[in-house]
């Protein structure tokens, strides 16, 4: 039996973490692993819209970004009336999970490369299009919702800076500006970008086993925040990874997707962001607990897709012949 | 723990139960003994979940009787 590299690597991780060993894993190397994934991302997509730009890729599109407005509203009511948490915690863990894991994603396209699995290029501008929406409809909800609050009602002044810091946060956070930014000089540069393949591409399997390792570290650091969190913030995290892969395979498939398209499409709607919504929370949902969202994203969500979840789903794409 | 978040949890065991046991069960895909942890695993959490509810609802219900619980 052989395991995935990438995956080897994560319990590896997840296994020091455990046992707490002395691995320094330096944090400027870890920025630097989520850098190089990001742009590698976009530069391959970029590259695959110089041949595939065409208004049916518009429509997909469109439906791509309807799975990010769908699934915080689906998170958000279940997070109210099931897990009777305040409204700013239930925004915040719903735009979560309606935005998208750069690292699982490339968990994701590792695994179906090493399984030969074919995909459509283009689907990095998915990654992109799904980073947004949940976050402005997890903002929305929390506002509809809100009765009184200085936060979000504040004074002109303070409200103008905060929407400063809150569009900034949104449109050019750091995964957004990379991934889109890598598209851009993907389709700027076309066939001259074998120049620069033997660096992004070659080496991105490398990059991602490092980064992997890195997750199973941090994803071992949250099982403490994690057995705190009580069981239903654990069960949402299992149960949402599996409605959004749902939802994820229901649009590839009506939108057209290969088997390969499918299965990342599916993958996306079951990732939870870890990098680019905890930050724009932070400066949009203030009084939202951080460590709720993070120890159900990392701490289950994001293992439980790398583990089970990307081969349950290739797996059932397979099966189901989509 | 609500009964809702009880309810909600168990079928959330239960459904990752269903998912364990289909991947056991199909070894083409590589993932059997995966599905097989997954399953058992699942079938743990829901026998102790069921335990700790029972042994909430023994507590209330002795308490509502005004019995002396230990």
């Amino acid at each position: 039996m052989s395991l995935d590299v990438g995956i080897a690597f994560f319990l590896l991780g997840a296994f020091a973490g455990a046992v707490k060993s002395e691995i320094q894993f330096p944090k400027a190397l870890y920025q630097s692993l989520v850098l190089f994934l990001m742009v590698a991302i976009g530069l391959k997509g970029g590259v695959s819209l110089v041949e595939h730009a065409s208004w049916e890729l518009m429509a997909q599109a469109v439906a791509v970004i309807a799975i990010g407005v769908l699934l915080p509203l689906i998170a958000f009511p279940i997070l109210r009336k099931i897990g009777e948490l305040n409204q700013y915690d239930s925004a915040s863990i719903a735009a979560h999970y309606g935005s998208v894991s750069v690292g699982t994603y490339a968990v994701a396209v590792g695994f179906l490369e090493a399984s030969g699995i074919a995909y459509e290029s283009y689907i990095p501008l998915f990654v992109v299009l799904l980073e947004m929406p949940a976050i402005i409809v997890g903002i929305a909800l929390a506002k509809r919702q809100q009765r009184t609050s200085d936060t979000l009602t504040p004074t002109p002044q303070k409200g103008k800076t905060q929407r400063t810091e809150l569009y900034h946060e949104i449109f050019l956070n750091q995964g957004v500006l990379l991934m889109f930014g890598g598209l851009l000089v993907g389709f700027a540069a076309g066939p001259k970008i074998a120049s620069v393949e033997p660096f992004f591409f070659d080496l991105f399997g490398g990059v991602l086993a490092l980064f992997l390792l890195q997750m199973g570290m941090t994803a071992a650091s949250q099982f403490h925040t994690v057995k705190q969190s009580g069981s239903f913030i654990i069960a949402f995290g299992f149960a949402m990874p599996i409605v959004g892969a749902v939802i994820g395979g229901l649009v590839g498939t009506l939108i057209g997707l290969s088997q390969g398209g499918t299965t990342l499409l599916a993958v996306l709607g079951a990732s939870s962001s870890y990098i680019a919504v905890p930050a724009a929370m932070k400066v949009a949902l203030p009084e939202a607990n951080p460590s709720l969202s993070i120890s159900a994203s990392l701490g289950i969500t994001f293992p439980f897709n790398v583990l089970i979840g990307i081969p349950a789903i290739s797996a059932t794409t397979s099966a189901l012949g989509l | 723990m609500t009964y809702k978040q009880y309810w909600f949890s168990q079928s959330v065991v239960l459904l990752l139960m269903t998912i364990g046991a289909a991947l056991a069960a199909n070894t083409a895909t590589g993932l059997h003994m995966m599905g097989l942890g997954l399953a058992l695993v699942g079938l743990n959490t829901y026998v102790r979940l069921r335990m700790r509810n029972q042994l909430v609802s023994i507590k209330r219900s002795e308490h509502d009787s005004g019995s002396v619980s230990s």
